[in-house]
């Protein structure tokens, strides 16, 4: 019964995301393709200088294929269109509307946020195929082969991102705004996620400190695998990563909720 | 409007920015949350290039002293339009679709300085003085400056800031047009990612477009190759004419636009 009624919930997500498609293309499509126009110029420029075509052991074909996934990934894992409504919801008193139907909100919330990620999906995997079979190039079995290894971390990314954007969210029972929140989490996971460089150009301090953190699986990790910077035999370890990180993020979010559905007050009609 | 326009539109500006200071005073955690918005881009944007510089020289023929006063004018230029344009831009759809506009036309004022200039973003104050403290510091670190471009450099700066407010007025006169807007607005920032870049990263090609036909490279790039003396005869003449130009037949374009407007309050 449950499970039919998310179901349902999703097949309404992608509708709605169908329903700004035209959107879709103009603001995300011209997005991303300044975002990677003006990355592939800037690394293009830092490789120019370079004498050995190689910085940190990365040759200038693969920095450039990683920049290209890694901004592929991060309009994917990033969007979050979803979460942020939650927090007008709870401001405007119409999280009631959930509270009377036999579907969890956080429930409600992922089925329509993996609907609206799914509609996505597809394009930014065809995109980094084109990508990979074009600039290294690679052969179309391998690129296939890249992007099934890359898919679960990508997967795991989103609900990374969801969980930090519900959990923001969610603080909106206690914050009168949270929108600022928001902007900040998506301008710090430019550099966290490592969509601008690859994490492992960080000094070495840093470098070990984003390993342990969550924000690599947005970018880094996903395209470090499409890119071939990271090879497909860490990918087990990448993923038990993930999966602990969206544990306790689901634990942090579901503790959130607790105590804000108590404090949370819906008046009038 | 009796007397000196200028001293007049000083007053109003500074009457507009206490009434935003005693809305903002209200929710004062707000305030500090959106100075933290822009703190953490320039963050972004120090540590990507403070990255890079550990495993390079020089980036397109900039030191990384160079490149940091590069980042420093941008901020700058950022911060004065987020404090002074910025909150308006994003009103523009808003103004139309609920009439708002209307209060604007009737009013004893310029409508282009009420509807660019009516909503001050204080915390934008705060992110200007450190974005004066990266160019402040970036500067200190910089080989020495020759008196003629630390004379030109305010002058650049200004023509950076005409620039975005070109963009943005030509932009709102569009969305003035077509009403439901924010796609259109989006392009501003879309093309302004090219301007958070030194212009000789970017192919001869590309170089010119951002120079002549969407003039981002006068936003920051051609102020800081100024102040650094590494501008050529070319980006002083481009930079001292063509803002001034793309600002007046912004502000006309946006003035033509409000034919369209029919307002929506009646």
């Amino acid at each position: 019964m449950a499970a039919r009624a998310y179901l349902a919930i999703f097949r309404v997500g992608v509708s709605a995301a169908l329903m700004y498609r035209a959107n879709f293309l103009f603001t995300a499509g011209l997005t991303l393709l300044v975002g990677i126009g003006v990355q592939s110029f800037l690394w293009t420029a830092v490789y120019s200088g370079q004498s050995s075509r190689s910085i940190a052991g990365i040759p200038f074909e693969q920095m450039l294929l990683y920049v290209v996934c890694a901004t592929l990934s991060l309009s994917l894992t990033r969007s979050g269109r979803i979460e942020r409504m939650v927090a007008e919801e709870i401001r405007l008193g119409e999280l009631s509307r959930y509270l009377l139907k036999p579907v969890g909100h956080a429930g409600y919330a992922i089925a329509m946020a993996a609907a609206e990620r799914m509609v996505t999906l597809p394009v930014v995997l065809g995109l980094a195929a084109v990508a990979m079979s074009s600039i290294l190039p690679v052969p179309l079995a391998k690129v296939a082969e890249m992007l099934l290894a890359a898919l679960p971390l990508l997967l795991l990314g989103m609900l990374v991102n969801f969980l930090l954007g519900l959990g923001i969210s969610y603080l909106a029972f206690w914050m009168d705004e949270v929108w600022t929140l928001h902007v900040v989490k998506d301008i710090s996971l430019w550099f966290l996620s490592g969509q601008l460089l690859p994490l492992s150009l960080l000094p070495s301090t840093a470098a070990q400190i984003s390993a342990l953190l969550p924000f690599q699986h947005l970018a880094y990790t996903p395209a470090g695998i499409m890119a071939e910077l990271i090879p497909v035999s860490a990918l087990p370890g990448l993923l038990a990563h993930a999966l602990l990180w969206c544990g306790l993020l689901s634990c942090a979010v579901a503790a959130l909720w607790r105590a804000g559905i108590r404090r949370y007050g819906a008046y009038g009609g | 409007m009796e007397g000196n326009p200028v001293l007049f539109y000083a007053r109003l500006w500074g009457v507009l920015f206490s009434q935003a200071l005693s809305r903002e005073m209200e929710y004062r955690l707000h305030l500090w949350l959106k100075f933290l918005i822009d703190v953490v881009w320039y963050g972004v944007q120090l540590g990507l290039f403070g990255v890079l510089y550990l495993h390079v020289p020089q980036i397109a023929g900039w030191s990384r002293e160079e490149m940091f006063v590069f980042l420093g004018t941008l901020f700058v230029v950022d911060a004065f339009n987020m404090l002074l344009f910025s909150t308006n831009f994003w009103r523009i759809p808003q103004y139309v679709l609920t009439g708002e506009l209307d209060f604007f036309l009737v009013k004893p004022a310029s409508t282009f300085w009420l509807v660019f200039l009516r909503y001050p973003n204080v915390a934008s104050l705060l992110n200007l003085l450190v974005a004066l403290a990266v160019l402040g510091y970036a500067l200190a670190q910089a080989p020495p400056l020759r008196w003629e471009a630390v004379v030109a450099y305010p002058v650049f700066l200004l023509n950076g800031l005409a620039c975005m407010l070109a963009f943005q007025a030509a932009i709102g006169a569009i969305a003035v047009r077509i009403l439901a807007a924010e796609g259109i607005q989006q392009t501003f920032h879309i093309l302004y990612q090219f301007g958070m870049k030194p212009d000789s990263i970017y192919t001869p090609l590309v170089r010119r477009l951002l120079l002549y036909a969407f003039p981002m490279g006068l936003v920051a790039s051609v102020p800081a190759q100024v102040l650094l003396g590494r501008a050529s005869w070319e980006l002083w003449v481009a930079g001292l004419g063509i803002p001034p130009v793309l600002l007046w037949a912004s502000i006309r374009f946006f003035s033509a636009s409000l034919r369209w407007y029919q307002g929506a309050s009646a």
